[in-house]
């Protein structure tokens, strides 16, 4: 048996496949596009008071103030975020025009050490599965840096024409717009490059400052594009990721030929985002800490499995989506119960996305060797994977961890949305039972339920950039292809119109709704598509009514 | 990397303290140069009726995981020490100390700790205080959730 704090930083293994790279060469091929150089300031009570505008088009960098009348109006994060791209877009502005903005927006409690879950940022921009602005809430320690390095949110403009990356750097104050040629485009490595390139020093405490958004092949060519934002991990000694995966930001990211955004920050320490009343705040978060450590266990168990508690309670109550949310529990969902997972996820070192958060519901699988595509047999680290990659995985009948830990994998380092991916291919296979699609049509796809190998390898076809009939329409997601089955006059249009399960363009997140009149119209009303985290405005209203 | 296997860890022989809190000041001396003791010190000794009772680190480490930027490290002596330059104030282990000996003052955000520096042991007018050498896998048994609180 391991003991706590047995085992020092320094000596922790993943057992992963080391990567080398020439940082330096990969470097010296990048070519300035454009610098800028600001005055460091301070953040106060929360706000620093400017956000950063960078257009790629013209690769002009400025400056915005935040004035009060802003903080009291629209406070931060997604407040800020829907102000910035009000005021930058026109009526007929699309996901793929040179106007629409991509934003990571923070709120004055973003960088909170004391109070767990306060590592958050804000995404927003016109989503193309949509066309509406979508939003989506991410962990990582980008938020927290970008706040530090002197900024509310930054936004995106433009097109760049070759690949890019903007660095954020806030040790020397500067912000910089320049090619990367030669950098791998897939999350995993590309961070792994990145975080090694752009700390200062070769020491995991330098690597630790340093925080990447990137997507990945995927996000190219598909809508389900998510943004990966990176966090660097001194015991395991990789940059872990956490995704903005809804609505396909990863998609208008690449559109814009980001390669990645990185930000560095010089030093922060506990009150960096100097509260009103630190005092307060720590004595409050202290309570919540040890609140955790006493009851987390016999509650959600969150420390230990993470989100994945949910699929038991869901598979309890009938709310698991299986088979293309035909069912909501299965005989077979024990095999996916959060032990299962638990057995997989590397135990005993803390998992918090951002420092402090002892909540840590994110977990990893190291040393996974991965089973399928250009990346076979290699050993990495997994993030996740949490509920939604485990409910999208039931979706389509995935019974085997393993698979669902492949199937993760594959997701975040291709950037593509596991909760997209799992509800459009559960529809493409539910339609494949029914006949409406065939082998023939899928492109030699076996689209059955549970075929994990024709998933994996549809994912491949997705990043290599396959142009098949079948691929760049699936790879749009369900709207879509129910158009495209509708033109060519296939199946009973209203089963085929019913069974794909999706509002506004956007695929539901992995909940079945029938136990909830609340729940459905949630769905369909909430303002970005039918996602979780704005649905429950809706359950809380309907409880006051 | 050679691990240590022993550590120096506070015995209270309760019998022999008469509540001075002595040991309290020279504490917080230690870590915040002020006499005050109380909140500023590491160790604390409070009177249960009629026995006096000690709470202070035991050096188990289970903070050293807690830890999300490595501030916390078990030295070669064996005692678990808080970096305060790296310490980016989360109160995640004080939050999670079992027992609640890791400490935290209103003057700072960085957390305290006891460092077995035997300062209280020296300003202990009873000698009631005492260094004792342990091997860190005994103190590692301790079950999880059966302590008390401390203050």
């Amino acid at each position: 048996m391991v003991f706590e704090g047995q085992v020092p930083i320094e000596e922790y293994k993943t057992g992963n496949t080391k990567h080398s790279w020439d940082v330096a060469k990969l470097k010296s091929a990048h070519k300035i596009l454009a610098e800028y150089s600001y005055k460091k300031g301070s953040v106060e009570r929360g706000f620093a008071n400017r956000t950063l505008y960078v257009n790629l088009s013209t690769n002009t960098i400025k400056e915005k103030p935040v004035t009060d009348d802003m903080k009291k109006r629209f406070t931060g994060g997604r407040g800020f975020g829907l102000k910035l791209l009000w005021d930058s877009i026109k009526p007929t502005t699309r996901w793929n025009s040179e106007e629409n903005e991509l934003l990571i927006t923070t709120g004055p409690l973003c960088g909170t050490t004391q109070y767990p879950g306060s590592g958050k940022s804000l995404c927003l921009s016109i989503s193309p599965s949509t066309d509406i602005i979508c939003d989506c809430n991410v962990g990582g320690f980008f938020g927290p840096y970008l706040k530090f390095a002197g900024f509310d949110a930054v936004e995106i403009q433009g097109k760049a024409k070759k690949d890019v990356i903007i660095v954020i750097d806030g040790e020397q104050g500067k912000i910089i717009i320049e090619t990367a040629p030669n950098e791998e485009i897939n999350t995993h490595l590309l961070s792994e490059q990145l975080t090694e390139m752009y700390a200062s020093e070769k020491t995991d405490k330098a690597r630790q400052k340093v925080s990447v958004v990137s997507a990945g092949k995927g996000a190219e060519n598909s809508f389900w594009g998510c943004l990966n934002f990176s966090f660097y991990d001194i015991r395991r000694k990789v940059p872990r990721i956490k995704q903005a995966g809804r609505g396909g930001l990863g998609t208008v990211f690449r559109d814009k030929k980001m390669n990645a955004l990185v930000v560095k920050v010089e030093k922060f320490d506990g009150v960096s985002n100097h509260p009103a009343d630190p005092v307060a705040l720590a004595e409050v978060g202290t309570t919540l800490h040890k609140e955790i450590r006493d009851l987390d266990r016999y509650q959600c168990n969150m420390r230990a499995v993470g989100t994945g508690h949910l699929v038991e309670i869901m598979d309890a109550y009938d709310l698991l989506p299986t088979e293309n949310y035909r069912f909501g529990s299965f005989p077979k969902a024990s095999k996916i119960y959060s032990p299962k997972f638990y057995e997989l996820f590397t135990k005993i070192i803390p998992d918090g996305c951002w420092h402090g958060c002892t909540l840590a519901c994110a977990k990893t699988v190291d040393g996974y060797t991965v089973m399928t595509g250009p990346y076979k047999g290699e050993k990495v680290t997994v993030d996740g994977p949490e509920y939604e990659t485990i409910g999208a995985c039931s979706n389509m009948s995935f019974w085997d961890p393993l698979w669902i830990v492949e199937f993760n994998f594959y997701c975040d380092t291709y950037g593509v949305d596991t909760i997209s991916t799992g509800t459009s291919m559960a529809y493409y296979m539910e339609m494949y039972e029914y006949g409406i699609l065939n082998k023939e049509r899928c492109d030699g796809l076996e689209l059955c339920f549970g075929n994990a190998d024709a998933v994996l390898e549809f994912l491949h076809r997705i990043a290599k950039g396959d142009k098949g009939e079948f691929i760049s329409v699936a790879s749009k997601g369900v709207r879509r292809m129910k158009d495209w089955i509708h033109k060519n006059g296939w199946g009973d249009q209203k089963i085929v119109e019913d069974a794909g399960i999706e509002s506004k363009g956007l695929e539901f997140s992995e909940y079945v709704t029938k136990e909830s009149l609340a729940m459905q119209g949630g769905y369909g009303l909430t303002l970005k598509g039918p996602q979780h985290d704005s649905l429950q405005r809706f359950l809380s209203m309907s409880i006051i009514m | 990397m050679d691990h240590p296997t022993t550590v120096k860890i506070l015995t209270f022989h309760s019998e022999k303290c008469k509540g001075c809190l002595e040991c309290e000041k020279a504490c917080s001396k230690v870590h915040f140069k002020s006499s005050d003791g109380k909140e500023k010190s590491a160790i604390r000794i409070t009177k249960n009726k009629i026995v006096y009772h000690m709470h202070v680190c035991n050096q188990r480490g289970l903070c050293l995981d807690m830890c999300p930027v490595g501030a916390l490290t078990r030295r070669k002596n064996g005692v678990v020490l808080l970096d305060k330059n790296i310490c980016i104030g989360c109160q995640a282990c004080v939050g999670f100390c079992p027992i609640g000996a890791m400490r935290k003052s209103d003057v700072q955000i960085e957390p305290f700790k006891c460092i077995s520096c035997g300062a209280c042991v020296r300003a202990c007018p009873e000698h009631a205080l005492e260094l004792t050498e342990r091997p860190i896998q005994m103190i590692k048994e301790v079950v999880y959730h059966n302590y008390k609180q401390g203050v």
